[in-house]
């Protein structure tokens, strides 16, 4: 059962009553309410409307059924293609052809974290492979997840991946991105708490 | 260790707007409900965007209250988002405030889900299980957490932070603190001024 948090100890006791009444109607709707879902990644990207935006923006999604129905072929396919690269390749997923590793330090949000990012080769599409290497970030409570941002002019811009961490991982990404248009090295790690949304909690940041 | 393989994001914003469009998004976040219909009506896809991010979890809500199921949820919020594009038109500010407007259109798109859903899967049980809540309350129930789940999309990132965690995430004042690597009295000061600004929007009516 969820713990409600102690509306007393939240507020202190220096409040005025009337003031002190009307944050109490709050902190009972809070309660009430229950906590808002979480969106999923997909879902944090607008659904612009098929007459709206669509031909260069949206896309239709297919329905329920049938998107479980490429889901699961997907993955199948998946499944086949990666037994078939796994016997003609020793290679792993999270090795790449690396051109570039840029070092990434944890800031103050996360001072002993550290990492690296491999960039591999783009190929004849403008895909760019990348290998993120982190390590000392904490798992992040209730659903929240970290980001991979590429940034411009220092701020994050554009969303390469998600991943979740306890601790140390290895998170294969794919850029899909003109990197001329974004600083060189400007790769950053946000946290994103349950409920957050906004890239502005970086943890992890390249090296100067 | 481990390993996965994640896919690529979303489209970088300047890709689909001009130049000075990031500051109309800007201005449009700090528009009212009303304000934003009325331009939806007329097309503005900086309104769409700032509705959609004000309002995409309280429909999601709303929808995984009534439907259950995340993926038929999902769907439910891109339909309600489409008729909210398509049906702008006939807001009528002077019928009321834009949330319930809005409240009405998703609650409509979640019932057209959720009778297909009966369609589709015929016997299946229903979503409100004898001896709970009765239709009223459970109508009276959604209304209240999507007045507070719109209220909290108002607050500031730092305030909202630590509400949740607070009151959603199960943390005390003294781990929202670890949490966020901030100062206890930061949080107590976020946590109450966040309160406040939640009961002067849950207070009025919401525009």
């Amino acid at each position: 059962m969820r713990q409600v948090p102690d509306f007393d100890d939240l507020i202190g006791g220096d409040v005025p009553a009337e003031e002190r009444e009307r944050l109490r109607r709050t902190h009972d709707l809070l309660v009430q309410a229950g906590p808002p879902p979480e969106l999923s990644p997909e879902m944090e990207a607008v659904p612009w409307p098929d007459d709206a935006l669509a031909p260069l923006y949206g896309r239709k999604r297919k329905p329920a059924g049938q998107r479980r129905l490429l889901l699961a072929a997907a993955l199948a396919t998946a499944v086949v293609i990666g037994v078939l690269l796994g016997q003609a390749t020793s290679s792993s997923p999270t090795s790449i052809d690396a051109r570039r590793a840029i070092k990434l330090h944890g800031t103050e949000l996360a001072r002993n974290a550290e990492g690296t990012l491999e960039l591999g080769k783009g190929d004849r599409h403008g895909n760019w492979p990348m290998v993120l290497h982190v390590k000392n970030l904490k798992k992040l409570p209730n659903g929240g997840y970290y980001d991979l941002y590429l940034t411009r002019n220092g701020k994050p811009l554009v969303l390469c991946g998600t991943f979740n961490v306890d601790g140390e991982t290895v998170v294969r990404f794919t850029a899909a991105y003109d990197l001329d248009r974004f600083d060189r090295n400007g790769w950053v790690v946000t946290r994103q708490p349950r409920g957050h949304h906004e890239p502005d909690q970086i943890v992890l940041k390249p090296a100067v | 260790m481990g390993v996965s393989v994640a896919l690529p994001g979303a489209m970088p914003y300047d890709a689909r707007r001009g130049p000075t469009s990031q500051d109309a998004l800007e201005e449009a976040r700090g528009a009212s409900d009303g304000d934003l219909i009325r331009r939806v009506a007329r097309r503005d896809a900086n309104a769409f965007e700032a509705l959609y991010h004000r309002y995409a979890r309280p429909v999601f809500g709303l929808a995984l209250r009534r439907l259950g199921d995340r993926m038929r949820a999902e769907d439910a919020v891109q339909e309600t988002f489409a008729a909210v594009w398509r049906s702008a038109r006939t807001y009528r500010p002077d019928r009321g405030a834009g949330a319930p407007w809005l409240y009405a259109v998703a609650r409509n798109a979640i019932v057209d889900r959720s009778r297909n859903r009966s369609s589709d899967l015929p016997g299946e049980v229903p979503d409100a299980p004898t001896g709970e809540l009765g239709p009223d309350e459970r109508a009276e129930a959604s209304y209240v957490s999507w007045r507070v789940h719109r209220a909290l999309e108002e607050l500031p990132p730092n305030e909202r932070d630590v509400i949740e965690l607070a009151y959603y995430g199960g943390l005390s004042q003294s781990e929202v603190a670890d949490f966020l690597n901030i100062p206890l009295g930061t949080v107590k000061t976020r946590t109450r001024s966040g309160l406040g600004r939640l009961a002067d929007v849950l207070e009025g009516e919401l525009r």
